[in-house]
């Protein structure tokens, strides 16, 4: 009787316990993170040379955000909005392994050692958490406690995870998971911020550009009464928009920029390689510029309500709209060369890993599209 | 857009009590289907747009708003829905209020609504273009707001039911849907200034009231200006985080709640105080003449040495026409006299105290416009002679307002909207019977008066174009070329242009503020009032003394005033050079991008339930219900589906299936359909006895409503019933046919609980048949007449007398007992194939407010009504036993404006009324008063 009763105890334990992170995973540590991405410049130099036909799909429980993924080697994490994390293995596309906070994860952890910082906004809490996570034995060895939400992606900088909350806080986290400092920021930030060297460029709530020295851990204002609203940067240039104008300068000229007018309704986002700066506004329009004529060299009208930020390749502009569809235009001519269509809103920015393409979407589905042809 | 209309309606409609009631099955006014729309639709990017032929350019200006509004929206919301958005136009309200997409009668105040169910905006066109495009964003931005909620809970796995309160609902669409205009302005300057502003903690004491819109919008605007517009968006993508809607906005602003309400209310104060620098009240500066309720459109009339105004006042929930006498010596008011009581039967059907809808002639003529029917019409009544002696009827024009009569009270001119939706003038010679189409386009031309020359007209109109384009200015229309010219260019809106006794022209403008009322001097025109808060209409008892419909402490109230001798302000009429170009709204482009195509009927599931039950007694039983409608709400189809076997060899023999279509498309609504019943039914005849019974037929019933207030109803139905009355050793074979008809009448008022004043009765003649074997042969008489007296604006005593007969070969029985009808006696106590019924209870207020505050919850139960009741009846079938009875005291809670809850305390009087049952009943029940 006993042993039925333990063994029933054991189920219902089993049963409410989290998931756990699977200790069969290994990985190789030489391999560095890919598409990890501190400028916002969704770039990946490298030629499609194909179209993409459906492969396969993951089920998680929640949407995820924009930009929730990152690669370590053959493997993809994940953060879902209903706050669960998930470790994938991109050879068969199978979930090895999750964990379940209670909140949402709205940024893709940061992963150092075996052990990953998992930032979560906290259900019913005024402050969000940075969970520092050992893998390999599946339990979270600290908890740093951060003000407000973990909206913006977190930044690893040399010895340091830095983490800028919605408040317009700084914290700096060492790889032993420690809160080191906080540093008060001149505002809350009005877009994701970017990474250049050693400084952090934000746009302030008024829509000044600032930049946070990490070495000096100050703030300095770059651009004053600029109104802007997004940033990114490309081969170190910065770039800066706002409305239907947009600007870019070396980081030593920033306070030379000039605002050149763009045939848009009002820019979404943009994206840029060494040559070419491309912008989409919220209908579906994309421009392509020149970099140093500065002239529009193409205008492509694709429509759909594009919120989700353009992605460029070697060879095309990913424009994807919420409405289901990814168009792949080339980056040359701005003509459609194919697109992917999918019955659900699309919900993340698509990630290019190898021969592969990912993308989340409702319902808490991530599709996996790969090259039509096995060139 | 007339000013006023909106702010006029919604305070009338939230705070009288109820005149709608639904249309259930017993009683309920009527709402007629008078017109037979050709429906049409416009397929856009976005959108599908239902009209009917007539509103074809009005529906592709409407069209080209929505479509404008969805990608602002987008934006604002970073958001889009992605399923096609309905959007149903009609070219009126009194057209709107046809609508079968929602089953209640719409009143006077509601400018369209968005429904959940079908995700359906349904949207009347007022008159005025600015203010339809205002609707259709403001209903989008719900359309946006639910399914970008929708997206953000699911998104994070969390129960999708969660909502912001109304205040966030209704101020963000007023917010993203137009810019603060002169009546916001005016409602939060009177509410601030007057003391009833209400704080951010009580906002559930405001629920749904059009001080809610306004101070919710208010509170946002505060929000964005203090802590940025992206909070806007940041409240609701926060939503999935905190269970209450403070902790969002405490952690969306990263302040304490109690410190942002302090900042706004501050700042509001900081705005407004200060306006008492140089405006005054009316309450300060004029006589106040009304009391109580609502009163507008004053119209001075001297009959001999004595002076009246005459107006439309709500004093009791029935909007009328009153007189009052004027006596400028005494300081106590006089008892208005009421001349026309409206609303009560169909010649009068509903004033529309909203619009300038009354005037008075020099001779003593009034002419008034009502509903009356299935359009507006103007009555014409002697104010000497205390009768109405002409009704101005006109088939094409749907509804009508601000009439006025030339010096010498041969000819009216007025403002009307045709049935393509035009708001135009007209003028009416009254002699000859003609009526003359003055202006014929897409602007709302309204106001119009006589000019004192004689050769034309005066009127307002938004057709103002170039720098103020779409601003209600004030023309001239020449009669003798028939030209229209600008008398005012102003950046401002004008209305209500009177000429006073010595001929001078003054009218209201809300020129750099709310309406005041000013002087037409040629090249210039001069600000002649400066009151902190609107005058909406006025009329002469001099050429300085007048009397003016004010709006103050959130009442429409009538003063009597003098003009300012010196100017508050004055500026050049013509400010902005005159052009005649023409401003035209952009309408999307059917020939290239859309289709227009032909409405079919478009079927949609609006619920399905279903419900499997297991008790110790009867086992597992299980049923399901669909019903289906089309997009227009037109025609429905009931299908529902039940088992009740109590053993597996049953099941074939137990299914109870009916399946009924039902139209309400034109006039006359129709339902049929068949059914198939069986089962075991409790006997009412005889008690705790059970008989198997098996009825499979048909029905077919028709309404027919005569006017709002009475109807036809008429219902056939034929049957096979087969009955095993004790076991299978009796059995009851009979074909069945029955067929009834009743007259039912409503003009009920209702207050919080139920009705509170006016009648009702229904009278039911019916008989039932069996064609086949001759089991069943009865006729059946029901008569129901229940009357509100009422005692004072929120007290009435309710009279009910009711008798029901059924007489013949196995007539059915009736029942009584319960909260319905017997209270305190159980549910079929008393039973009989004759029955009676009656009534009499005092409905009084009992507490106004009860609020319950805990540590983490605020509770407030408003209308809590009070009854003392008597109750008697009997019931038989061939000799009559006894009369019963029971009389008590109850309370009475309306709930969330859904369900009423009633609970009552009284003793049983039985033995013929000769005494009382021992000890006391207790009774809880929920359901309107009878």
């Amino acid at each position: 009787m006993n042993k039925f009763i333990l063994f029933f105890v054991i189920i219902i334990f089993a049963s409410c316990s989290q998931q756990l992170i699977l200790k069969r995973l290994s990985f190789d540590e030489t391999k560095a993170e890919q598409s990890r991405n501190y400028t916002n410049n969704f770039f990946y130099n490298k030629a499609l040379e194909d179209s993409f036909i459906y492969k396969n799909e993951i089920s998680i429980k929640g949407n995820l955000d924009r930009n929730p993924f990152f690669f370590f080697d053959s493997y993809l994490f994940a953060g879902d909005l209903a706050g669960k994390f998930y470790i994938i293995d991109i050879n068969n596309n199978k979930v090895i392994g999750e964990n379940k906070f209670s909140g949402s994860i709205n940024v893709p952890p940061i992963l150092s050692n075996y052990r990953l910082f998992i930032p979560v906004n906290n259900y019913d809490e005024n402050y969000s958490s940075i969970y520092f996570y050992d893998i390999l034995n599946s339990k979270v060895l600290s908890e740093i406690k951060i003000d407000g939400n973990l909206d913006y992606s977190l930044i690893k900088y040399k010895d340091n995870i830095i983490a800028i909350n919605n408040r317009g806080e700084l914290y700096r986290i060492n790889l032993a998971g420690n809160m080191e400092s906080k540093y008060k920021l001149i505002s809350e930030l009005k877009s994701e911020p970017i990474l250049i060297n050693e400084k952090i460029y934000y746009i302030c709530s008024k829509g000044d550009l600032f930049s946070f020295s990490l070495t000096e851990n100050k703030s300095n204002i770059e651009l004053e009464n600029f109104n802007l609203e997004k940033i990114f940067s490309t081969n170190e240039e910065i770039v800066v928009y706002k409305n239907n104008y947009y600007g870019f300068e070396n980081e030593d000229n920033i306070s030379k920029i000039n605002m050149i007018y763009v045939p848009l309704s009002k820019i979404q986002s943009g994206v840029s390689d060494k040559e070419k700066l491309f912008f989409v506004d919220f209908n579906g329009n994309v421009v392509c510029i020149d970099k140093e004529s500065k002239n529009v060299k193409w205008k492509s009208t694709l429509g759909g309500f594009t919120n989700i930020p353009l992605v460029l390749t070697a060879d095309y502009l990913l424009v994807t709209n919420s409405i289901g569809e990814i168009i792949f235009v080339s980056k040359d001519s701005g003509i459609e060369n194919s697109r992917i269509k999918v019955e659900e809103r699309i919900k993340t920015i698509p990630q290019v890993y190898e021969r592969q393409i990912y993308f989340g979407v409702a319902k808490g589905l991530i599709k996996i599209y790969e090259k039509a042809n096995t060139k | 857009m007339k000013k006023g209309i909106l702010v006029k309606t919604a305070i009338i409609f939230f705070t009288l009590v109820f005149s709608i009631n639904a249309q259930f099955y017993f009683f309920g006014r009527n709402k007629i289907q008078y017109n037979d729309f050709n429906w049409k639709v416009i397929k856009t990017e976005h959108f599908d747009i239902y009209h009917y032929e007539e509103f074809s350019e009005l529906a592709e200006i409407g069209a080209k708003f929505a479509e404008d509004a969805y990608d602002d929206l987008k934006i604002k919301f970073n958001h889009v829905p992605v399923i096609r958005i309905p959007l149903i136009f009609y070219n009126t309200h009194l057209h709107f209020q046809q609508t079968n997409t929602t089953p209640g009668f719409i009143p006077e105040g509601v400018g369209g609504f968005f429904e959940f169910m079908k995700g359906r905006v349904v949207i009347p066109f007022l008159g005025s273009i600015p203010g339809f495009k205002h609707v259709i964003k403001h209903e989008l931005v719900h359309v946006f707001m639910t399914n970008k909620i929708y997206n953000v809970l699911s998104d994070h796995r969390v129960a999708t039911n969660k909502f912001p309160p109304l205040w966030f609902i209704e101020g963000l669409a007023e917010y993203w849907s137009s810019g603060w205009d002169t009546q916001s302005e005016m409602v939060i300057r009177d509410a601030v200034l007057n003391g009833y502003f209400v704080p951010y903690k009580e906002f559930d004491r405001i629920n749904g009231t059009y001080l809610m819109y306004k101070e919710g919008e208010v509170f946002l605007q505060f929000i964005a200006k203090e802590y940025g517009e992206e909070k806007i968006v940041k409240l609701m993508e926060n939503l999935w985080k905190f269970p209450r809607f403070e902790q969002v906005i405490e952690f969306t602003l990263n302040d304490d709640i109690n410190t942002v309400a302090k900042k706004w209310e501050f700042e509001l104060k900081k705005k407004y105080y200060p306006l008492y620098e140089n405006k005054v009240p009316h309450l300060i500066k004029s006589k106040k003449l009304t009391e109580n309720g609502f009163t507008f459109s004053p119209n001075v009339f001297v009959q001999g040495k004595d002076l009246y105004v005459i107006y439309i006042g709500n004093y009791d929930g029935y909007t009328s026409l009153y007189k009052l006498k004027i006596n400028e010596d005494s300081k106590e008011l006089e008892e208005p006299e009421l001349l026309i009581k409206g609303e009560l039967d169909s010649r009068f059907e509903a004033f529309h105290a909203m619009d300038n809808s009354l005037d008075v002639s020099k001779s003593g003529i009034a002419a008034f416009v009502t509903k009356s029917g299935k359009n507006d019409v103007i009555h014409i009544y002697s104010l000497i002679d205390h009768e109405i002696i002409n009704k101005l009827v006109f088939d094409n024009l749907v509804t009508i307002n601000s009439p006025s009569f030339y010096e010498d009270g041969t000819q009216i001119t007025f403002s009307a909207v045709d049935e393509k939706g035009y708001p135009d003038i007209y003028t009416y010679d009254l002699t000859r019977n003609i009526l003359e189409r003055i202006t014929n386009d897409i602007y709302e031309d309204t106001d119009p008066i006589f000019k004192n020359e004689g050769n034309g007209l005066i009127f307002c109109s938004d057709r103002t174009a170039g720098k103020y384009e779409g601003k209600m200015n004030l023309f001239e229309f020449n009669s003798t070329n028939n030209t229209i010219n600008y008398l005012t260019n102003i950046d401002a809106n004008i209305s209500t242009p009177h000429y006073s006794p010595f001929g001078e022209l003054y009218f209201t403008s809300d020129y750099n503020d709310i309406y005041n009322i000013w002087k037409y001097e040629g090249e210039t025109i001069a600000k002649k009032t400066n009151f902190v808060t609107s005058v909406y209409d006025f009329g002469f008892i001099d050429s300085t003394k007048i009397i003016t419909a004010a709006f103050e402490s959130f009442t429409f109230h009538l003063y009597e005033t003098d003009l300012d001798d010196e100017k508050d302000e004055e500026i050049k009429s013509i400010q902005n050079l005159s052009t005649n170009e023409r401003w035209y709204p952009s309408k999307i482009n059917l020939e290239s991008r859309f289709e227009r195509i032909n409405y079919k009927n478009d079927y949609s599931l609006d619920y399905a339930v279903s419900q499997i039950i297991t008790d110790p007694v009867y086992g597992t039983r299980g049923g399901a219900l669909f019903t289906l409608s089309d997009l227009l709400g037109n025609d429905k189809y009931l299908f529902y589906l039940y088992n009740t076997a109590e053993v597996q060899s049953d099941i074939l023999k137990s299914f109870n299936l009916s399946l009924s279509k039902i139209n309400l498309k034109g006039r006359t609504n129709y339902a049929f359909g068949v059914f198939n019943y069986s089962g075991r039914r409790y006997d009412i005849r005889e008690s705790d006895s059970y008989y198997y019974e098996k009825v499979y037929g048909g029905f077919f019933d028709l309404i027919f409503p005569i006017s709002v207030f009475n109807r036809l109803e008429m219902s056939n139905s034929i049957a096979n019933s087969d009955k095993d009355l004790v076991g299978d050793i009796i059995t009851r074979k009979s074909m069945l046919i029955s067929n009834s008809i009743s007259y039912v009448h409503d003009n009920t008022l209702w207050g919080p609980t139920g009705p509170m004043d006016g009648n009702r009765y229904r009278i039911l003649l019916g008989y039932t048949s069996d064609v086949r074997y001759s089991n069943v042969n009865f006729y059946s008489l029901i008569g129901d007449y229940r009357h509100y007296l009422r005692l004072d604006t929120r007290t009435s005593l309710a009279l009910r007398g009711s008798v029901y007969i059924n007489h013949g070969k196995e007539a059915r029985r009736y029942f009584a007992g319960g909260s319905w009808d017997l209270r305190g006696w159980p549910r079929f106590k008393i039973r009989g194939e004759k029955l009676w019924l009656a009534s009499m209870e005092y409905r009084f207020p009992l507490i106004d407010q009860f609020l319950i505050k805990f540590p983490f919850l605020g509770i407030g139960f408003f209308n809590i009504r009070g009854a003392l009741y008597m109750d008697a009846g009997g019931a038989w079938d061939k000799y009559y036993k006894e009369t019963i009875g029971s009389l008590g005291a109850g309370i009475r809670i309306n709930f969330l404006n859904s369900i009423v809850f009633r609970y009552d305390i009284g003793k049983k009087i039985e033995n013929n009324f000769n005494s009382f049952q021992p000890g006391l009943f207790y009774q809880f029940f929920f359901g309107v008063d009878f």
